[in-house]
This record gives structure tokens, sequence and C-alpha cells, in this order.
């Protein structure tokens, strides 16, 4: 035996080793899906098969399997095609399934030279784990679902004693002002403030609430919309701060729920116009450009900028920055921003330096991106 | 001319009696507290002992008993109430609850605003729209 056949015999049983001892199983068919050859992991299975139609092997059925591509595979003639599939063998295991026509020697006319050789993998425990997470995935769902409704419901029943509270004290303050001292008269202005703030607090509740649980259908909707209406609305704040506006010149139409993401962009332009404090020359940028497969939405403000240390917690629920003592500021705005973005499958963050100003970014997806992440 | 106030929350009664007193329907407003007593006073079982017909109803969504909107689906489904028009109140902006108003023929939905000089100007504007411009019942 000279070294060339050596070297063979010892690939030979190295490949032939890896091919019956491997933990998966391995088997080869003819055109016909006669088993030629099946591994020991197969035999241990299901015994020797030599001779029987691969699905009389896995799942005891005498004619092919529902769905099964192999005769499409065999009839196209071709080589290297992939076949897999996922099903329930014989024995009640999971089996994925994969298949590869090779030719073995020279092809005949009708591919009479054509096998097929199959790979079988127990994804029994996987597909159990699957199972499992699925149904936790669903309580999970249920869970949100249930606490998004609490939410609402609680944010909803405490308006009305807001209301009460709020009425009561305006008729005193009104009605009785002659028979107030001034102690008295403070103290009722605390209490009409925290009424004030518990009932922006629970319009912002709402609002979180209803980012989670409402969807609009996506549409086409040019930028430049969006934000005429944003600005539209927080035109009062603007002008009484004296704030100078810039706007795009150009903007891109993005593909998003339009009033989920007005309400994102207005607690930004809100946030801004808190941020530009006292700056005697008050500036905001707000705009949308299109940075590859996404469209970034961006409010720039000259105000008192953010501490990078607070860059990402900024956008948890309840927390605001000492910095801005606005009485409005109930700590639920930027995790309303998040939520929206998170549901548009975009990002939002924020550039800033301490003093200078900062810059909030939210980038939403293309209508093509969309449509290839969603599967439609 | 009577305005029939359906509503249960008693602070907030007080709060729209107020409001109505100072816009000057103070001597007109007839209180009802749940869903029953406004069937009893609206559809008495002996149509002989009907109460004079209000001129406008405010309603309040979330009633006791009977709810608001099949409060709503009845006046609107009798052919001598029909035309009295209909002031649906909530705290909500719910956007089904106001389509499922629209639906049974409200003729509007308040919203009441947490700000209470906001909510007593919209209660005076509302009661005013109804009763001196916009007065269906005379048509």
């Amino acid at each position: 035996m000279d070294m060339k056949d050596m070297d063979v015999r010892l690939e030979y049983q190295i490949l032939n080793n890896i091919f019956m001892k491997t933990g998966d199983g391995f088997f080869i068919m003819d055109n016909d899906k006669r088993i030629k050859f099946m591994n020991q992991h197969l035999i241990y299975i299901y015994g020797n098969q030599i001779g029987k139609k691969c699905h009389e092997m896995f799942f005891d059925n005498l004619e092919p399997c529902n769905g099964c591509s192999i005769n499409e595979i065999l009839e196209d003639n071709k080589e290297s095609i992939r076949h897999t599939r996922c099903d329930r063998d014989k024995l009640g295991r999971w089996l994925e399934m994969t298949c590869l026509t090779t030719t073995i020697g020279s092809k005949g006319l009708k591919g009479e030279n054509t096998y097929i050789i199959g790979m079988a993998s127990d994804m029994t425990s996987r597909k159990k784990l699957e199972d499992a997470l699925r149904v936790k995935n669903q309580e999970l769902i249920q869970k949100n679902e249930e606490l998004e409704k609490f939410v609402y419901t609680v944010s909803h029943d405490l308006k009305s004693p807001i209301l009460s509270l709020q009425g009561v004290v305006s008729v005193l303050m009104e009605d009785y002002a002659d028979k107030l001292d001034n102690e008295f008269r403070e103290y009722l202005e605390d209490i009409k403030k925290s009424a004030q703030k518990m009932g922006l607090l629970i319009q912002d509740l709402l609002d979180l609430s209803r980012v989670g649980r409402t969807r609009n259908p996506r549409e086409e909707i040019p930028a430049r919309d969006i934000i005429n209406e944003v600005v539209d609305r927080l035109k009062f704040q603007l002008n009484s701060k004296g704030v100078e506006l810039h706007m795009d010149e150009e903007m891109p139409v993005c593909y998003c729920d339009k009033q989920m993401i007005i309400l994102a962009l207005v607690n930004l332009l809100d946030n801004a116009i808190k941020f530009v404090g006292n700056n005697p020359h008050p500036r905001i940028d707000i705009g949308c450009r299109t940075q590859g497969d996404y469209h970034v939405f961006y409010v720039k403000d000259n105000g008192i900028g953010i501490d990078p240390k607070y860059y990402e917690k900024i956008f948890e629920i309840f927390q605001t920055l000492n910095e801005i003592k606005d009485p409005r500021s109930t700590g639920v705005g930027l995790a309303i921003v998040k939520r929206a973005v998170d549901v548009h499958m975009g990002k939002v963050w924020v550039e800033s330096e301490k003093g200078k100003g900062s810059t909030f970014f939210i980038s939403l997806p293309s209508k093509e991106v969309v449509l290839k992440k969603t599967g439609k | 001319m009577s305005i029939l106030l359906i509503e249960d929350d008693t602070i907030h009664i007080k709060l729209i009696k107020r409001a109505l007193e100072k816009a000057g329907y103070g001597d007109t407003i007839i209180c009802l507290e749940d869903g029953e007593q406004a069937f009893r006073y609206l559809f008495p079982e002996d149509a002989r002992e009907r109460s004079p017909l209000p001129r406008l109803v405010l309603l309040d969504i979330n009633i006791p008993k009977i709810s608001g909107i099949e409060v709503l689906k009845r006046i609107k489904g009798d052919g001598m109430l029909r035309n009295i028009p209909v002031v649906m109140l909530s705290t909500s902006k719910n956007r089904n609850d106001m389509e499922t108003c629209f639906r049974f023929c409200a003729n509007s939905y308040v919203c009441k605003p947490l700000d209470f000089k906001d909510f007593e100007t919209k209660i005076k504007n509302i009661v005013i729209y109804w009763l001196e411009v916009n007065d269906v019942m005379d048509e």
C-alpha cells in the first residue's frame, strides 16, 4: 500500500467515523427514496431500515409525506438542492430533516445516479423549550395588557376626584376670598398646585398607556406635516418663551403611526422649550433627514444641556433632571417617546454638552425596512 | 325650561350647578344620580305621570345601575324625546366612548377638563349653545 492509498484510507476512516458516530442521524437514499445507508445513531433509534423508504422509516407512512419536496428536487434533476422540514416522527420526536441532492458517479439522463444525503436532528428538547417560551411569552403579553389596562383605568378614575379637588379649592378661593387670610390662601394655592401636578401626571400616564395599547396603521406621511402639527400644538409655549424656531427646508416622507410620532415629538419639543431655560436668545432647530434606511427626526436646543451620565437614565419613567424646575415636569414624557419609538422599531438618543444645549434624535425605519422586518 | 343633569359624583354636581348658576340657569336644574332614576323620570310606566320634558340633558357616561350610553340610546330611540339635545360628559377622551356616543346620536361630547376654570367655561358655553344658539326643540 503506497502513501496515497494510506492517505485515502485514513481520510475514509475519519469521514466514516464522523458519519457513523455523530450524535445526529445521517442517511443516504436513492432517487426512489429508498434508504441505502444509515449511521449508527439512526440504527440505534429506528433499527436497520436499509431498503425501506424514508417516509416508512421516520413516519410509518406508506405514501410520501404531505408537503415533501424531494420529488420536485429530483424532477428538477439539479444538484445540491436543499430541503428542510421539521416534523414529528413515529416515536414522537421532533425531527429537523435536511436533505441535499448529490450525484455519485456519472449522472444518467433521468438522474438515476442522483442520491439524497439526509441529516435528521432531534429537535425535541428545543421544541419543548420553544413551547415553554411561547407559553411564557403569551403570559407576559397578557400580564402586560392587564397592566396597561390597570394603568389606564386607574389614571382615568383618578381624573374625576382631581377635578373635584381643583373645583372645590377654586370655589373656596373665589366665594370666600374676603374671609381667607394670607396663610390660608397659601395653603389653598399649595393644594391647587398639587392637584394640577397630579392632573398632568395622570394625563401623561394615560398617554403612556395609550402608546402601549393602541396601534394605528402606519402610513406614508410627509415629515413636514408631522412637524407642522407638533409646532402648532406648542405655538403658545414657543411664543411665550420667545423661542427662535428653525425648521429644515427639505424633509422626507416617512412611514409611521402619525399620531404616535406626533405625541413623541410634542414631548421632545416641549422638553426643548423647558431646556432653553433662561438663555437670552433661545433657539430650537427641528427637522427630519434621511440617513440610509432610516428617517431621523431631531430637536435641537441651545439650553442647559445634559450631563452624559444621564443619557440613558432620562428615558426611564419618573426621571426628571433637577436643573429643570418646571412644575409641569412629570418624568413621563421621555418614557412616552421611548415607547413610541420602540413600537416603531426605531431608536431614540441624545447628544448634548452641559451648558451648550442638547439634540434629541428619533430614527424611524423606512417603509422598505419595516415591510422586510415584519415579513409583509 | 329645564336642564336635566344625570351625574353621580356629588362634587361634580355641585360644580356643574355652580357653573350653570353663574351662567344664569341656576333655577332650571333637575339632578338625577343614576340610570334607573333617569329611566323612571323620563319613561314612567304611566305616561300621564311623565314630568315636563327637559330642554337639555347633561348625561355622564359612567353612572351607576344603568349606564349613560343606555340612557342615551333610550332617549334617542323615543319618538317624543329624541329631539332633546343630549350632551355626554366624561373625564375620558377615549375614542371608543366618543364614537359610541355619536353612533347613538349624542349631540355633543364634553371631556371634563381637569382645570376648574376651563371646566366652568366649557359647561357654560355648551349649555348656551344648545339652549340659545342651536335651539332644535323649536324645529
